[in-house]
C-alpha cells in the first residue's frame, strides 16, 4: 500500500490486519478469481458485482457482524430495487428446460420459462418454480466433509492429487450437456481405463429401445400437437412427465378451443388416472400390462375399416366393454384423421409396444405431420439399469480404484437386485458431489458441496434439441464447486479452461460460430438446434404379439408428479403441493380401484365424522421384498392396477423431505424402492395383503367418498359451478350461453354499486385447456412468499395456497369424468368480503382490485366466512417462523421483495400480482405510454403451459381478456349472488365421439331447471 | 331438594279462593328478610365457608387455567383452536353467543317485566341481573381472544387515530361491538343502582370498621330518605325504559353477524326473533340451574318459592316453542325458497355430518321443554333442574349448528371441510365456567342475592293488599 495515501479503516482488526480480521474478510468477501474476468463481458461484471453483493447478505446467517459494501456509485444500467431477468436453464433427467431468472439486486427470486426455448416457450412445470427454493434451502450441503467430519476444499484438492488414477469411474446423473459430454469424452481419451456409468431411477429406456427396434437406432420422436386431430395416450405420460409436456399442452391446448364447430379429440387407454386420462374425451381404465393387446385391438379394427395394414398384430381377446367399444371409435376416428393423429405410449410399456406404434403412426401418415425425429444423444449409451448393472459387477471385480458420483441417489432410488450399497462400500476411494448430502453421501468417503444451476455456468440440451446456456445469476452461496469444475480436475491437460471447453461444446454441437456463443448467452438459447432432425429408415416390423400379462395384480411406478424421484423431497412447496387427482400432500398412496379394495378387504367408506382422512395400509410383495404403502380408492384407477410413485420414504431428505430418526424431521412417505428390481421397473405382477393398519393423510380436498347427503349436494351444484358441454351442443353464436345455466331473480345491489374509471382488471380462466399440472399453484406461492404449513396444519385444513385448483369427479367410479376448476379471489365488485370487515381492511381500488390491507386486519375471519369461493387464507399460526431460525436465514432470500410476508394473525389472499400491475403501469407512465394488452401477467398466468388464465383490462373492449369475457363460453360463478366477480371461467367443452355419446351432460343442454328462476332472460 | 314452603305454595296456587303469596313463611317480616338475606354475608359459617373456598378455589383453578391459555394463545395463535378453512369461526364464537344468550334473562327480569308490573321478579331480579354482569364478562371475552391479532382488537372502536380511520360501519362485527357494549353497561348500571339501598343496609348492620366503610363508599350516602328513594324509583324507571329496547336489540344484531352474510344457513331473515326467543329461553334456563340449588343451600325457599320457579318454566316452554317453530320454519323456508343452497345446508344440518349435533339440539330445546305442559314436571324441582340443563346444553349445540355446520359445507364442495376441536377448545369453554362461577361465587360472597329493599315493598303490598 502506498503510504502517501490517506488509510481509512474500520476496526482496530483492519487496521492492524490481524489474522483474524483477514479470515474473516475472506469468509464475507468471495473470492476473486481474476481469470473469470479475463474477457468477460459486461453482462458477467454486473452477475459477478450483484452475486458479491448479494453474498454480503449472505455472509450474515453465519456471523454475527454484518459488512455492508454500499457502491460508491451506482453502476450503469442497475436501478436498485428493478429487477433483471437472466436466461438460464435447468436440467432434469438429461432434459434441458430453459427458464428466464427474475433477480432483485443480484438475488435471483423467481423462474419463469425461457420463451426462445422450443419447450418452454415461456411456461413452466412445477419443478421449475419450486427451483428457487432448492437454490435457497438451508439444508443444501455447504462445507465438504471426508468421512462425516467437515473438511475444507484444500483438503480435498489436496486428497484428489493422491487419488490412483487406474481406476477411476464416474457415475454420474444423465446430462444433456454438450460441455459434459466433451469433459467425459477428454476424461477417457487422457485418463486410461476411466469408465462412465450414466443411472437415473426414471428413464425413458423403454421408448429408445422401441426406436431401436423398428428404426436399427434411437431417434427421438417429435410431436406436434398442434396438427393433431386426434391423440390417442396408451398409458402415456404426454402431458404430464415427459420431458416435452409443455410444449405439447400448448400446441394441443390450440386444438382443445372450439373455433368454427371444430375441437381435436383425446382419447385414453391407461391403468392411472392420471392428466392424460383426466383430460381426455373418453378414457378406458385398464391394467397397464392390458394395453398391447388393447393396440393389437385397435389395429385389427383399422385393418377391418379398410385401412390397410402390412401386417396385422395378433393379441389376447380384449374383454372389456368400455376398452372395446372405445377401440371402435379409436379406429374410426384415425381413419377419417389419417396424417392428423398422435398414437403416443408412455415410458412404462415395453419397447415392443412403442415400435408397434411408430408402425401405426406410419401407416396412418403421422409420420411427417404430426410427428417428426430428431437424433437421440442416447444412441450408444446402455440403458441406465444395465450402466447401474455394469458399475456394480465392475466394482465388484475390483476394477474400480476411485469412484466419483455426480449428484444422483443411488443409494435410495437403485433397483433392488442391484447391491450398489455394497459395491461403492467395497471401492477404496468414494466421493460424491451433490445440492445436498443425502443417503449416497453418507456411503462416500468424501462428500463435495455442488453448485446449483444458477450458480454456475452450465449448458443443457432440451428434448426438441434447443441448446440452452445455463447462466448463474448468483455466486455459489456455499462456496460450491460445478460438477464439470469436479470433473476437469481429473483432467491434467487444462484444454483451455473451462469456459474455452463451453464454448467449444456450444460450437461443436449447433454449428455455430464464436459470435453465436455470445447472443446465445444472452438469450439462453443457441439459434441453432443441438439435435439434428432424423429420418429414420423403418424396417417393416414382424408380427406384434403384446406381452403375456396374464391374471392378476399388477403395480405400476411412475415419477412423482411432485417430487420426481425423490430429488425434490426437500422443497416443502412441493411437499406441499396437493397432488393432483388425489389432493394428497405430503404422502405417497397406493392408487387403487374399489372393487380391488373390496376384494383386499379394504375400507371402502371414510368415516365421514371423524374428519380424519385415515388410510388403510397395504402390503405389496414382489418377489420376496415387501412394502407398506397406504391406499387410496381413486376412481378410475383400472381394477387390478395399483400405482405408486416414486421418490418418498428419503432417509436422509433433510429438514423438510426428512432424516431417519430425527424427530423434528420426520420421514415423508413410503420407500418403494425395494420392490423394483432392474428387470421390473415399470410395470410388475405383485401380491397384495390388507396390512391391517392406518396412516393419515393430509388432504386439501376431502376425500371423494363422502356421506350420501355430501355427494348429492355435489352432484347437484356441480353443474351450475363447473359449466361443461359437448361440442355438438354448443354453438359459438349464441351469446351467454353458458351463464343463462342458472336462472335467478333480477339481481339488486344493497349500495351504490361503484363506478370504475381507467382500468378495469379482470381475469379469464379455460376451464377447457386447464389439465392441472399446478405450476400456477407453485409459481403462486413463488411469486407470494406464501409460506408451508406443513402435514399437520394442512390436515387442519389451514393450507395457505393463493391459487387452488379443485377437481370433482362425475359418473361411473370405474370411469369417471374429471372436471377441475382452478379458483383464486374472483376480486368481485360488490365483495362480500368488504362490507363485513369491521375495520376496513379489505377494500376496493379504483380499478376494481379488492385489496387486502394486511397491516390493518386484525383477524376476525369474518371476510372469509362471507366469501362464497373461500379463497382467503388465515394466518393461524405464525407459519413464517422457521424463517427465525439463524440456520434458515438463507431461506429469506427466496422471497418476493415487492410482496410483504404476512404476519400471523392477518388473512391474506390472491391480489392478481398486483405488484405486477404496479410495476408495469410504473413503467408505462414514466415512458408516457398506454399499457399493452397482455404487458401485465399474473404469475399463475405466466406459467401456464395451456394460456388457460389470461389477464388483462375489462375496460378495454379490444384486450384478449374482454374478448374472452364476451366469448359464448364465458360464465361467472356464483354469479347469482351479486357478487359480480371480476373472474370468468370459460365453460369446458367435450369432444366426445359421436358413437360414444350416450347422453349429454346436465349443464350441457344449459337452462336447467331451476326453481328460483322468476326473472326469466 | 322441595321445602315445607314448596309444599304450602303448591297448596296455596291450588286453593282458587286465595291470592298466593309471592314471600312466604308466616313469621317474614322486614326484620327477617335483612337477616335472611344479608345474614348470608355476615354469618358465614364454619360449615359455609369450607364449602364457599372449596368451590372457589376450584373455579379460581379453571380460571387461571383460562389465564394460561389465554397467555398461550397470544404468544401461538388462533391456531391452538380448532378453526380452519372454510371454518372459520368456531367454538369461541360459538361460546361467544351462548354466553350471550344466558345474558338475557337478568335484563328482561329487571326491565320489562318491571314495566309489565310483574311483581313475583323482585325475589329473582338481583341474582339473574348479576348472572347477566357475569355472562357478558365471559361473552366479551371471547370475540377480543378470538381475532388474529389481539393486540389490536381496540381498532374496533371508532377512536380518533392517527390514521385517520373510521371502523367500517356496514360491517355488523361493528355493530356488536356497540350492542354488546350498550348492553353491559346498562346492564351493569342497572344492577348496581338496583344494589345501593341493599348496600347500604349492610353498611348499617355492619359489625366491623372495614366492612361499614367498604359497603358505606359502595353505598354512595345512601340514607334511605324519601329525597333519595324519590330520585331513586325515578332513574330506575329510566334505566328500564332503556334497558328494554336493549333486551331486544343485544341478540337481535348478534343474530346479524350470521344474518347479514351470504352464507347458506346464516342468511335468514328469522335469525332476529329467532335469536331472541333463544336468549330468553337459555338465560332463564341458567337462571333456574342456578338458583335451584342456592335456594336450597341459603334457605331461601319462602323467598324464591316454587311459584318463582313455575312462572320461569312457563317463560322457558313459550321461548322453547317459539325456538322449535323456528327451527320448523327455517326448514320450511329453505324448502318453499327454492335456494338450492339454502336447501342443501338444511339437509345437510339434519342428516349430513353433523347430524348428533342437530338432533341433541332438538331433542334438548324442542323435545324436553315441552314436558313443562306437564304440571307435575313443572313444579317438580329435581325434573325442572334436568330439563334447565339440557336446554343450556341444548342451546350451545344450537350457537354450534348454526356456525359450524353451515361453515363447513357452503358453496363450492371443493373447500367442504369438518371441523375438529382441539383440546383447547374444550379447556377455554371450561375456563370460561371458570370465570363465571368465580364471579358468581364472589357474588354469592360479598353482595345480596335477593333485591331486598324491593322484596319488602312486594312483602308491604302481600301483608296490606286492603282486602
Amino acid at each position: 500500500m502506498d503510504s502517501n495515501n490517506t488509510q481509512y479503516w474500520r476496526s482496530l482488526g483492519e487496521l492492524k490486519q490481524t489474522d483474524e480480521f483477514q479470515e474473516n474478510a475472506k469468509k464475507d468477501l468471495p473470492e476473486f478469481h481474476p481469470e473469470d474476468f479475463s474477457g468477460v463481458s459486461r453482462r458477467r461484471f454486473m452477475q459477478l458485482t450483484g452475486a458479491s453483493m448479494a453474498l454480503a447478505g449472505v455472509s450474515s446467517c453465519r456471523w454475527d457482524n454484518e459488512k455492508i459494501l454500499p457502491f460508491a456509485s451506482r453502476p450503469a444500467n442497475r436501478i436498485p430495487g428493478k429487477a433483471v431477468h437472466y436466461a438460464s436453464a435447468l436440467e432434469r433427467g438429461g432434459y434441458g428446460f430453459g427458464v428466464s431468472v427474475t433477480s432483485y439486486d443480484g438475488r435471483p427470486i423467481k423462474v419463469e420459462g425461457n420463451k426462445s426455448d422450443g419447450v418452454s416457450g415461456g411456461a413452466t412445470d412445477v419443478f421449475a418454480q419450486a427451483s428457487i427454493l432448492e437454490l435457497y434451502d438451508p439444508d443444501r450441503s455447504r462445507v465438504v466433509t471426508q468421512d462425516g467430519a467437515e473438511s475444507t476444499w484444500e483438503a480435498w484438492d489436496a486428497a484428489k492429487d493422491s487419488l490412483p488414477l487406474d481406476g477411476l469411474a464416474f457415475l454420474v446423473e444423465a446430462s444433456s450437456s454438450p460441455t459434459v459430454a466433451s469433459i467425459r469424452q477428454k476424461i477417457v481419451e487422457t485418463v486410461s481405463g476411466a469408465q462412465f456409468f450414466e443411472y437415473e431411477s426414471v428413464s425413458r429406456d423403454n421408448e429408445i429401445a422401441g426406436a431401436k427396434l423398428v428404426f436399427g437406432t434411437a431417434v427421438r420422436p417429435q410431436y406436434d400437437a398442434s396438427k393433431a386431430e386426434v391423440i390417442v395416450s396408451f398409458d402415456s405420460d404426454f402431458f404430464s412427465s415427459h420431458p416435452a409436456q409443455i410444449k405439447h399442452n400448448r400446441d394441443w391446448a390450440a386444438k382443445r378451443r372450439p373455433m368454427n364447430g371444430r375441437m381435436g379429440r383425446l382419447y385414453e387407454a391407461g391403468s392411472r388416472l392420471g392428466l392424460e386420462g383426466g383430460m381426455a374425451d373418453h378414457r378406458a381404465p385398464m391394467r397397464s400390462s392390458d394395453v398391447g393387446n388393447f393396440i393389437a385391438l385397435v389395429e385389427k379394427l383399422l385393418v377391418d375399416h379398410g385401412h390397410a395394414l402390412d401386417t396385422v398384430a395378433t393379441g389376447a381377446a380384449v374383454t372389456n366393454e368400455t376398452a372395446a367399444e372405445m377401440a371402435a371409435a379409436i379406429a374410426k376416428d384415425l381413419g377419417e384423421n389419417r396424417g392428423k393423429s398422435i398414437l403416443v405410449a408412455g415410458p412404462n410399456q415395453p419397447a415392443e409396444v412403442h415400435a408397434r406404434l411408430h408402425h401405426l403412426n406410419r401407416l396412418l401418415g403421422n409420420m411427417g405431420s404430426t410427428i417428426t425425429f430428431t437424433d437421440e444423444p442416447a444412441q450408444a449409451r446402455p440403458t441406465h439399469n444395465e450402466a447401474l448393472a455394469a458399475m456394480v459387477a465392475s466394482a465388484k471385480a475390483g476394477a474400480i480404484k476411485t469412484l466419483v458420483i455426480i449428484e444422483g441417489n443411488v443409494a435410495y432410488d437403485a433397483p433392488s437386485d442391484i447391491d450398489v450399497v455394497g459395491a461403492i462400500e467395497g471401492i477404496a476411494n468414494t466421493v460424491r458431489i451433490g445440492l445436498y448430502n443425502n443417503e449416497t453421501s453418507g456411503l462416500c468417503n468424501w462428500h463435495l458441496p455442488r453448485t446449483h444451476s444458477f450458480e454456475a455456468w452450465g449448458d443443457a440440451v432440451a428434448y426438441d434439441g434447443t441448446f440452452l446456456v445455463s447462466q448463474p445469476t448468483i455466486a455459489p452461496i456455499w462456496g460450491a464447486r460445478s460438477a464439470e469444475e469436479l470433473m476437469t480436475s481429473f483432467l491434467s491437460t487444462r484444454f483451455g479452461g473451462l469456459a474455452k471447453l463451453r464454448e467449444g461444446a456450444f460450437i461443436a454441437a449447433t454449428d455455430s460460430n464464436a459470435s453465436a456463443w455470445r447472443k446465445a448467452v444472452h438469450d439462453g438459447v443457441g439459434a441453432q438446434k443441438a439435435l439434428k432432425a432424423a429420418t429414420p429408415k423403418m424396417s417393416i416390423a414382424g408380427a406384434f404379439s403384446p406381452m403375456g400379462a396374464g391374471a392378476g395384480i399388477e403395480v405400476t411406478f411412475a415419477p412423482d408428479p411432485k417430487i420426481w424421484d425423490g430429488r425434490h423431497a426437500n422443497s416443502a412447496w412441493l411437499q406441499e403441493l396437493p397432488e393432483f387427482m388425489t389432493k394428497v400432500t405430503w404422502d405417497n398412496v397406493a392408487l387403487m380401484n374399489v372393487a380391488t379394495a373390496e376384494k383386499l378387504g379394504l375400507r371402502t367408506e371414510a368415516k365421514a365424522t371423524d374428519g380424519h382422512a385415515i388410510a388403510d395400509m397395504v402390503t405389496i410383495t414382489v418377489g420376496g421384498n415387501s412394502v407398506n404403502v397406504p391406499v387410496y380408492l381413486m376412481p378410475g384407477q383400472a381394477a387390478d392396477s395399483i400405482a405408486l410413485t416414486l421418490g418418498y420414504g428419503r432417509t436422509n431428505a433433510g429438514q423438510i423431505g426428512g432424516i431417519e430418526g430425527d424427530e423434528d424431521a420426520p420421514m415423508v412417505g413410503f420407500d418403494v424402492t425395494s420392490i423394483r428390481s432392474s428387470n421390473a421397473s415399470h410395470i410388475v405382477a405383485a401380491t397384495v395383503a390388507n396390512a391391517n393398519a392406518t396412516h393419515e393423510l393430509a388432504m386439501t380436498q376431502e376425500h371423494h367418498i363422502v356421506d350420501d347427503i355430501g355427494m348429492r349436494g355435489t352432484e347437484d351444484r356441480l353443474s351450475a359451478l363447473v359449466r361443461e358441454a359437448n361440442l355438438s351442443d354448443f354453438h359459438e353464436g349464441e351469446e351467454d350461453h353458458f351463464r343463462h345455466v342458472v336462472h335467478h331473480p333480477p339481481l339488486e345491489s344493497l349500495w351504490t354499486e361503484r363506478s370504475h374509471d381507467g382500468h378495469a382488471w379482470g381475469m379469464t380462466l379455460d376451464l377447457s385447456v386447464c389439465n392441472g399440472c399446478n405450476a400456477c399453484v407453485v409459481a403462486c406461492q413463488s411469486e407470494n412468499n406464501i409460506p408451508a404449513v406443513g402435514k399437520s396444519e394442512v390436515i387442519m385444513s389451514r393450507e395457505m395456497h393463493w391459487m387452488r385448483i379443485d377437481r370433482y369427479f362425475s359418473g361411473d367410479l370405474d370411469n369417471p369424468k374429471l372436471v377441475t376448476q382452478q379458483v383464486n379471489c374472483q376480486q368481485c365488485e360488490n365483495a362480500p368480503c368488504e362490507q363485513v370487515c369491521p375495520v376496513a381492511a379489505t377494500t376496493h381500488t379504483e380499478e376494481g382490485l379488492n385489496d387486502m390491507v394486511y397491516n390493518r386486519c386484525v383477524g376476525t375471519r369474518y371476510c372469509a366466512n362471507n366469501c362464497a369461493y373461500k379463497v382467503r387464507r388465515f394466518n393461524y399460526k405464525n407459519f413464517n417462523k422457521n424463517l427465525e431460525d439463524e440456520n434458515n436465514e438463507v431461506a429469506k432470500l427466496a422471497l418476493n421483495p415487492e410482496v410483504t410476508v404476512r404476519v400471523r394473525g392477518v388473512m391474506e389472499k390472491c391480489t392478481y400480482c398486483v405488484q405486477r400491475i404496479q410495476e408495469v403501469k410504473i413503467d408505462a407512465k414514466n415512458a408516457v405510454r398506454p399499457i399493452k394488452d397482455g404487458e401485465i401477467v399474473p404469475a399463475c398466468g405466466q406459467v401456464c403451459p395451456t394460456s388457460a388464465i389470461v389477464f388483462g383490462d375489462l375496460a378495454d373492449p379490444a384486450s384478449a381478456v374482454s374478448k374472452g369475457r364476451a366469448s359464448a363460453r364465458a360464465y361467472e360463478m356464483l354469479a347469482e349472488l351479486n357478487n359480480k366477480p371480476r373472474n370468468s371461467y370459460l365453460a369446458k367443452i367435450r369432444n366426445p365421439h359421436p358413437d360414444l355419446v350416450t347422453a349429454a351432460p346436465a349443464a350441457g343442454a344449459g337452462h336447467a331447471s331451476d326453481p328460483a328462476d322468476q326473472g326469466g332472460h | 331438594m322441595s321445602s315445607q314452603y314448596d309444599l304450602e305454595i303448591l297448596q296455596e296456587i291450588e286453593d282458587p279462593t286465595i291470592r298466593p303469596k309471592l314471600i312466604m313463611g308466616e313469621s317474614t317480616t322486614y326484620a327477617s328478610l335483612d337477616d335472611d338475606v344479608v345474614g348470608i354475608i355476615e354469618g358465614f359459617t364454619q360449615k359455609t365457608s369450607i364449602a364457599w373456598y372449596l368451590m372457589i378455589g376450584a373455579t379460581l383453578s379453571v380460571l387461571t387455567m383460562l389465564g394460561g391459555i389465554v397467555a398461550y394463545l397470544i404468544v401461538t395463535g388462533v391456531g391452538i383452536w380448532g378453526n380452519q378453512s372454510p371454518v372459520f369461526w368456531g367454538w369461541p364464537i360459538v361460546n361467544f353467543v351462548f354466553w350471550v344468550g344466558i345474558a338475557h334473562a337478568g335484563t328482561l327480569i329487571s326491565a320489562i317485566l318491571f314495566l309489565l308490573k310483574q311483581d313475583w321478579r323482585t325475589s329473582i331480579n338481583r341474582f339473574a341481573e348479576a348472572m347477566t354482569i357475569f355472562a357478558v364478562c365471559c361473552a366479551g371475552l371471547f370475540p377480543g381472544i378470538h381475532v388474529g391479532r389481539m393486540w389490536v382488537v381496540y381498532w374496533l372502536f371508532p377512536i380518533p387515530n392517527q390514521m385517520e380511520m373510521w371502523p367500517n360501519f356496514r360491517s355488523p362485527l361493528l355493530w356488536d361491538v356497540f350492542a354488546v357494549g350498550t348492553y353491559a353497561t346498562i346492564s351493569l348500571l342497572f344492577w348496581y343502582m338496583g344494589l345501593i339501598p341493599d348496600l347500604a343496609t349492610i353498611r348499617d348492620r355492619a359489625t366491623t370498621k372495614l366492612r361499614q366503610g367498604i359497603y358505606a363508599v359502595f353505598s354512595m350516602g345512601w340514607t334511605g330518605s324519601s329525597r333519595h328513594w324519590h330520585r331513586y324509583e325515578k332513574a330506575y324507571l329510566i334505566l328500564a325504559g332503556l334497558a328494554t329496547p336493549l333486551v331486544l336489540s343485544v341478540h337481535t344484531v348478534v343474530s346479524f353477524d350470521f344474518a347479514v352474510s351470504q352464507l347458506p344457513g346464516w342468511h335468514t331473515t328469522i335469525f332476529p326473533p329467532y335469536f331472541v326467543a333463544g336468549a330468553i329461553f337459555s338465560g332463564f334456563a341458567m337462571v333456574n340451574t342456578l338458583i335451584i340449588p342456592i335456594r336450597s343451600i341459603f334457605k331461601l325457599q319462602h323467598i324464591v318459592t316454587l311459584r318463582h320457579l313455575e312462572v320461569m318454566n312457563k317463560v322457558i316452554l313459550a321461548t322453547g316453542s317459539m325456538v322449535g317453530y323456528a327451527y320448523a320454519m327455517e326448514f320450511f323456508i329453505a324448502w318453499y325458497s327454492g335456494n338450492p343452497y339454502e336447501r342443501f345446508v338444511f339437509e345437510n344440518r339434519a342428516f349430513g355430518n353433523y347430524w348428533w349435533a342437530y338432533w341433541t339440539m332438538v331433542s334438548c330445546n324442542v323435545i324436553f321443554p315441552q314436558l313443562f305442559w306437564f304440571k307435575s314436571i313443572r313444579r317438580s324441582v329435581p325434573a325442572m333442574l334436568a330439563i334447565c340443563i339440557l336446554v343450556n346444553v341444548g342451546m350451545w349445540f344450537e350457537r354450534f349448528v348454526i356456525t359450524v355446520t353451515s361453515l363447513s359445507r357452503d358453496f363450492l364442495p371443493g373447500s367442504w371441510n369438518y371441523f375438529k376441536p382441539t383440546t383447547f377448545d374444550y379447556l377455554t369453554f371450561l375456563g370460561s365456567f371458570g370465570l363465571f362461577f368465580t364471579l358468581f361465587l364472589l357474588f354469592v360472597r360479598f353482595l345480596p342475592m335477593i333485591a331486598i329493599s324491593e322484596v319488602k315493598g312486594i312483602l308491604y303490598k302481600q301483608n296490606n293488599s286492603g282486602h
